[in-house]
């Protein structure tokens, strides 16, 4: 059972309109990786994510989670069997404090069955875990600044005690000691058995952390490797030509 | 922390002082020998705190009925048909909740993919249907003559009548607040919160929200059809003007004033309801004696006023009266 993949995608595709969002992708994610997903803008990264979160129906392709097919689930199905993560648009339950919208995560995410205010001590504890201020945990999710919210993402992601969590640019918006400080975070998630898919603009940072890296493009994948590999491959840099030159760096 | 949760302690505490008063006081009115007229609005405001707490457990969830008038109306009329051929009244009251809780389910299944406007539009269709359907079922429903509704439970007179009533919906009412606060406190309402602040995140987070969504709109149909069944028995008639908008519109008004989503928003509605109605009642023979002819335009003033207080609530306080009376009984440091 632990031989197949944690995540395997096969053939997918997706497409908004005449757009061709995310065309005929494969890859796998073994166990305990953490994978970085890398494109220029619109890409169609985000789209990928969201296919595997079941936000969007693929138009064609499968998607297997420990072997099992999850192309035709619910998010809140996946969600319930381990996967779960962050968008990349800031969102969460803007007039719930940092507790409660941690606490819906444990409450009806893979673990389930507990009473709600066992929700709530194990929210704090998950809180804790991502380094929220102890002090603002009663404080409303719209009254915090975008890198508390941030970790309340990151935190209701992982309440659902999820196997592979997707995380959409979470550095994105941080200033460079929060990034930092998000990075860190992302290896100690690493090291608690989670596995990661993250999407990450800054190539410095997917540099760092991932063991392995996709590369996307026009919604095609057009290379996989290590970071190394990548980054001298001439299809890559060919596609970030007139990218910021802050991708490459 | 440690702040927090002290001052959290203390709001809870002056909330249930309030309450605890609030209680006392309607508990004790009908020993001081009020009028008939007073007792009937007063039970009216009760019902009016049921009829708006029912219909915010819908709201919660954010779906936002404009037809609940028509759960009212199914309870009511179940609760008639049934108890004229039994007799038995309170399973006639069990019954109606039930049928319009099954109704609710049906609608809901029809609403749970609409937003906003589209919902609006379909429960505020349904309410216009049942209008035709009980005039067109007119054998059975007595169609616009009404049917006469047997009473909850015998009395000597009137006033007794009135008496036991005035404890049995003063009992609705609180049952109603306790059990919306014990929802909305539970998973259950965790969810419906959840949905109606981001339904998409609600979704990534694990909730069916298909599920959640149907399951608010069967208990607010529920509980507004037990609510409009105990009406019935206490009005002692109903026709098809039990569908009426007017009737939907009410826990729309109630709420939006008193805290669209909050427990205490339908009490706080209810009770300025039942002040203002009051109060026009009382400035009638004034306006009588200033301007005859305006008297025959006021009972349309009512509407008039209660629109004019909706819109000054909703330009100075848009999320209604109690989140600003929680700021204001909240100690300040
Ligand atoms: N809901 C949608 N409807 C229509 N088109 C969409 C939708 N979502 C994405 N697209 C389009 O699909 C393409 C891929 O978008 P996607 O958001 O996946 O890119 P991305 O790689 O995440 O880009 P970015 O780096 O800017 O976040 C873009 O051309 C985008 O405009
Ligand atoms: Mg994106």
């Amino acid at each position: 059972m632990t031989k197949s993949p944690l995540l395997e995608l096969e053939k997918v595709t997706k497409s908004f309109g005449g757009l061709i969002a995310v065309r005929n992708i494969d890859f796998q994610i073994d166990r305990n990786e953490i994978v970085g997903l890398v494109g220029p803008n619109g890409a169609g990264k985000s789209t990928l994510l969201k296919i595997i979160n079941r936000f969007y129906k693929q138009d064609s392709g499968s998607i297997r989670f420990e072997g099992e097919d999850i192309s035709r689930l619910n998010p809140h199905e996946v969600c319930k069997m381990g996967i779960s993560g962050t968008t990349q648009i800031a969102q969460a339950f803007p007039d719930m404090t940092a507790i409660e919208n941690v606490a819906i995560g444990v409450l009806f995410g893979k673990l389930g069955r507990t009473s709600v205010n066992e929700a709530k001590k194990k929210a704090a504890e998950v809180l804790r875990f991502v380094e929220f201020s102890e002090n603002k945990m009663e404080t409303l999710v719209k009254n915090l600044n975008i890198a508390e919210l941030r970790r309340v993402q990151l935190a209701k992601a992982l309440a659902t005690n999820p196997k592979l969590l997707l995380l959409d640019e979470v550095t994105t918006g941080l200033g460079h000691i929060e990034g930092e400080k998000a990075i860190e975070l992302i290896r100690k998630i690493r090291k608690s058995g989670i596995t990661i898919l993250m999407v990450e603009h800054i190539m410095k940072i997917i540099m760092g952390i991932c063991d392995r890296v996709i590369v996307l493009n026009h919604g095609e994948k057009i290379a996989e490797g290590t970071p190394e590999e990548v980054v001298n491959n001439e299809a890559v840099i060919r596609s970030y030509l007139g990218e910021s030159s802050d991708c490459l760096k | 922390m440690k702040t927090i949760s002290y001052l959290h302690f203390s709001l809870k505490n002056i909330t249930f002082y309030l309450s605890f008063l609030l209680i006392i006081i309607a508990l004790v009115i009908p020993f001081f020998q009020i009028s008939l007229y007073l007792m009937h609005v007063l039970i009216l405001m009760f019902y009016y705190i049921g009829y708006s707490s029912s219909w915010n457990l819908l709201a919660y969830s954010g779906q936002v009925s404009f037809g609940h008038a028509a759960f009212l109306g199914i309870g009511a009329y179940i609760t008639t048909l049934f108890t004229i051929r039994t007799s038995l009244p309170f399973i006639g009251v069990l019954i109606g909740a039930i049928v319009s809780a099954f109704i609710g389910l049906l609608i809901g299944l029809t609403c749970v993919r609409l937003r906003e406007w589209f919902l609006a539009l379909v429960t505020f269709g349904f309410s216009i249907i049942m209008i035709a359907l009980t005039i067109e079922l007119d054998e059975f429903t007595g169609g616009t003559l009404g049917l006469i509704v047997p009473k909850l439970f015998p009395s000597i007179n009137q006033y007794q009548y009135y008496f036991y009533y005035y404890y049995i919906m003063l009992t609705l009412a609180v049952f109603l607040v306790l059990i919306s606060q014990f929802i909305i406190r539970s998973k259950v309402g965790l969810a419906f919160a959840a949905i109606r602040e981001n339904e998409l995140e609600a979704k990534a987070t694990g909730i069916n929200v298909m599920k959640y969504k149907l399951l608010a709109f069967t208990i607010s149909a529920f509980f507004t059809g037990l609510t409009g069944a105990f009406y019935a028995h206490f009005i002692g008639f109903i026709n098809h003007q039990i569908y009426s908008p007017e009737n939907s519109f009410w826990p729309i008004i109630i709420n939006v004033i008193g805290g669209l989503a909050t427990i205490e928003g339908p009490v706080i509605g209810s009770i300025l309801r039942f002040f203002i109605i009051e109060f026009l009642r009382i400035m009638e023979p004034w306006v009588r004696t200033i301007s005859p002819g305006m008297i025959t335009i006021y009972p349309k003033m009512q509407i008039l006023i209660f629109g004019a207080i909706l819109v000054v609530v909703i330009i100075l306080m848009p999320k209604g009266i109690a989140p600003q009376l929680r700021k204001f009984l909240t100690p300040k440091e």
